[in-house]
């Protein structure tokens, strides 16, 4: 029965990872595919969130630190090396270096959940601040001009490795995010079918049983964190390169609360969860922003209210849900 | 001389405004455990009910200490009545629900508004202390920050009315099971803590000004100090305000404002790095 | 209390909650291969005597000691390394995994992957859940969770178990059921057994350690203790328990 769900479940996101990456870029046109990408590099910090807090049970709101981080790294070194390849390396290792420090300074003592998201989110407002306050020629690394609240423009995209001539842009930069994505996904889904990803999930059902079973939850809590760290990172990466340029919003409360309402409407606990529930909360804000009837903010802003007080579980499980009551319904009254 | 007294009402002055900041989700959060995204929206809806109602004629004092309070706690009223009550305490029901709560009041206020500054001067005017000018506002922020949080207090500590709340965030069963209307006092704690977060959008809007997007500046200071007060709430709050409020200052009186922030914010991550259960999780138990 | 150096010896352990001192003082020691029972009045500071051990709540004061070594203040993933295994009061499982996959959990540290499988058949069958492997724990009732969790005691081979009423909520005839298999795994093992249950003590202790307060009041055998007239004082103090004794 679960074998059976599962193999359906990994059916359903094979299909999907198909269509993303050969039947889209077939019969989209390039710019339709170029606002695609962010969505897709937004679904790849979702994931990051859904991992970190879903699994390992950490409410961060440093996810958009390692994205900003992520971004900020690849653009100084792009911008100094002029060649992509070792940036995006740096893009993914300096974040995943940064949530080691942070996740030794906060696993190694019992801290409870809400101290942690404060922790998290302090650290990210730090950077807001800092980065924000380094307008001006003497805050340059190399040849990259910081540039304050302005951020840094003009990032160079990424290249086929060893080849700075050929950029990777456009519809070529959609198909790279895509299977990033599709990998990222599998990626995760491997490493919880593995020896350590059923401990993290033994973490996640019991975790003072997990520790009396000898299981040293601080190391799996750090491993958790910083390959979430890595991978919000990666997505930094990719976005600076989208749009070759990055600014100190990314670090802003406003991004870090989107990422978790991202997660949070696709269901916590589920990896493709967070996949959906990005795109859509994203494709509803774009779609919002364009049609101008009214407010993003406004709308949005009611449609979360009363999507919680009705589905308060997420999505998935609150169609199921509906569905049942539906059912229940038509039977009608005993 | 001169310049230690213009400093130390700096110093005041910024232990004051945090502690004002964070003084409704003390009792929000701090009380009744509820994480109220909205807060700082909160915050912005008191300025503008004391800006709009200041500029539409009514008495400045009677804007700021009557309307702008009250129409917060209405607002409160509505929000636990409406949102908070059904949750039932699920806490990832209940940040994404204020999460949207507080993008609806931005977006309102920059339908209804428009996404631009509104402000009143500061009354009073300016005395001078040496070479230096200083608002008299400052001592009224201060004056009344004081006030609040000694009332605040004494309500709780000696009125059947703060016990009965005591009571019900100790042990909620147990105080309904003594005969407590517990929903009644939850939806009233919830009230005040509204109308305190209204009082103080509306005491600050002079020198901040009010916009629809204001409410994110306060936000997350507010958490961070009352998080990091720990379990008493009142007590916490006031301690982590001064001791964050006396940083902050202190390091952009010495360097920049933006080294200040940081250094708040330095100091919240050590702080509960060492204190894990917050200021008040270790000492001053037996507080409010 | 015999042989050399004992398996387990605590000296002046104190834990204290705020004003409260619940375990205050304790020099205990027991041997190994022991059965030892622990009983005492509600409250009387069994099971953070247990919670300290386990290395889930940090002494206040005082020494632990495993075969010789000192493991005071060592994290409970340590502490279980070291081959301490405990079963809690309120059983500790995985609810959302099923009965196989708990115990799998538990015996990953028992060398190839074959040997792991076969441990895993050895314990589902030594408790008796072979036929529910594939149901998620949280589904299992009462006394087939405590069993369970007995398993994850177990499986990983510890050298010393604790058990925190093992017998709590069950019927008469699984109480004899679970003597037996609590009788079954002392072969060669050291088990320290919090209890109220009189019926299971006379099946399976040696001996008895009765805690009163923070304290130890007495220690010996079975029938010793529960003759002593101070420990029938402690007892009758406290209605709820008497009819225990």
């Amino acid at each position: 029965m679960n074998r059976l769900r599962d193999r359906a479940g990994l059916l359903a996101a094979g299909v999907a990872g198909a269509v993303l990456i050969v039947v889209i870029p077939a019969v989209t046109e390039v710019y339709v595919q170029f606002e695609l990408t962010l969505f897709l590099i937004f679904a790849i910090l979702a994931l990051s969130l859904a991992w970190v807090w879903g699994f390992g049970g950490i409410l961060s709101f440093g996810q958009s630190l390692f994205f900003g981080l992520g971004g900020y790294t690849f653009a100084v070194a792009v911008i100094n090396l002029g060649e992509s390849t070792l940036p995006v390396l740096l893009g993914i290792l300096v974040p995943a270096l940064l949530a080691g420090f942070l996740g030794y300074f906060l696993f190694w003592r019992r801290i409870s959940d809400v101290y942690l998201a404060v922790i998290t989110l302090a650290a990210s407002l730090i950077f807001y601040y800092l980065i924000g306050a380094s307008a001006g020629s003497q805050y340059r690394i190399g040849t990259a001009l910081l540039g304050g609240y302005n951020g840094i423009p003009s990032v160079p995209p990424i290249n086929v490795p060893g080849a700075p001539a050929q950029p990777v842009v456009y519809g070529d930069l959609y198909v790279l995010t895509a299977i990033v994505l599709a990998i990222v996904y599998g990626g995760l889904r491997w490493l919880l079918a593995t020896d350590f990803g059923r401990v993290v999930v033994a973490i996640r059902e019991n975790e003072e049983r997990a520790q009396l079973l000898g299981y040293d939850v601080r190391t799996r809590k750090l491993a958790i964190f910083v390959i979430g760290g890595g991978i919000a990172g990666l997505a930094g990466v990719l976005f600076a390169a989208w749009g070759a340029y990055v600014s100190p919003n990314v670090f802003s409360m406003t991004f870090t609360a989107q990422i978790i309402v991202w997660v949070l409407v696709g269901g916590l606990g589920t990896l493709s969860g967070a996949v959906i529930g990005c795109v859509l909360v994203q494709a509803v804000m774009t779609w919002l922003g364009e049609a101008k009837l009214a407010d993003t903010n406004l709308v949005l802003g009611a449609g979360f209210v009363v999507l919680v007080l009705f589905a308060r579980r997420g999505l998935v499980p609150g169609l199921r849900d509906l569905l049942a009551r539906i059912r229940r319904l038509g039977r009608g009254p005993r | 001389m001169d310049l230690a007294l213009v400093v130390g009402l700096h110093l005041m002055h910024a232990i004051a405004s945090l502690a004002l900041v964070s003084i409704g989700l003390a009792v929000i959060f701090g009380m009744l455990r509820v994480i109220n995204f909205a807060h700082g929206e909160f915050l912005m809806v008191g300025g503008y009910a004391f800006v709009l109602s200041a500029g539409a004629g009514v008495n400045l004092w009677l804007a700021m200490l009557v309307i702008a309070p009250a129409a917060v706690g209405m607002l409160g009223y509505l929000v636990e009545r409406l949102v908070i009550r059904r949750l039932q305490g699920d806490v990832i029901a209940t940040i994404l629900a204020t999460w949207g709560l507080s993008l609806f009041l931005v977006g309102l206020a920059a339908t209804v508004l428009g996404y631009h500054q509104q402000g009143v001067a500061p009354p009073f005017g300016t005395i001078e202390i040496g070479s230096y000018t200083i608002g008299i506002y400052t001592f009224f922020v201060i004056g009344i920050t004081v006030v609040v949080i000694l009332a605040l207090f004494a309500w709780l500590r000696w009125s059947r009315a703060g016990l009965l709340v005591r009571g019900t965030m100790q042990d909620g069963e147990l105080a309904a099971g003594l005969g407590a209307d517990t929903v009644r006092i939850r939806s009233a704690t919830f009230v005040l803590g509204s109308a305190l977060s209204g009082l103080a959008g509306a005491v600050l809007a002079p020198l901040a000004g009010v916009l629809p997007e204001i409410g994110a500046t306060y936000v997350v200071k507010a958490f961070i100090t009352v998080i990091s007060g720990g379990a008493t709430a009142l007590t916490g709050t006031t301690l982590a305000a001064a001791l964050f409020g006396l940083t902050s200052q202190a390091a952009a009186f010495l360097s920049r404002p933006v080294v200040g922030e940081v250094a708040l914010l330095v100091v919240a991550v050590v702080l509960l790095r060492v204190l894990p259960t917050g200021i008040t999780g270790r000492y001053f138990r037996k507080a409010l | 209390m015999t042989g050399a150096t004992p398996l387990l010896e605590t000296t002046s352990l104190t834990r204290r909650f705020g004003g409260v001192i619940a375990v205050h003082e304790v020099d205990f020691q027991v041997g190994d291969g022991e059965l030892r029972c622990l009983i005492g009045p509600n409250g009387a500071g069994k099971s953070t005597f247990f919670r300290c051990l386990s290395g889930q709540l940090r002494p206040t004061a005082g020494r632990i000691r495993l075969a010789g070594h000192d493991i005071t203040g060592d994290g409970p993933h340590a502490i279980a390394r070291r081959g301490v295994a405990i079963k809690t009061q309120v059983p500790a499982l995985f609810d959302g995994l099923s009965v196989l996959e708990n115990v799998r959990l538990a015996t990953w540290r028992c060398g190839s992957r074959a040997a792991r499988r076969r441990r895993t058949e050895d314990v589902l069958a030594t408790i008796g859940l072979a036929r529910q492997a594939s149901r998620p724990a949280g589904e299992l009732p009462h006394g087939q969770r405590q069993w369970l969790e007995l398993g994850l005691v177990i499986a990983g081979d510890p050298r010393l178990m604790l058990l925190d009423e093992p017998t709590a909520g069950m019927t008469r005839s699984e109480v004899a059921e679970t003597a037996d298999l609590v009788r079954r795994l002392a072969e060669g093992r050291t088990i320290i057994a919090v209890e109220h249950d009189i019926q299971f003590i006379r099946m399976v202790a040696d001996s008895v350690t009765v805690f009163h307060q923070g304290q130890i009041l007495t220690e010996g055998t079975v029938d010793a203790v529960l003759r002593d007239r101070a420990v029938r004082d402690v007892y009758l103090g406290h209605g709820r328990d008497a009819g225990a004794c």
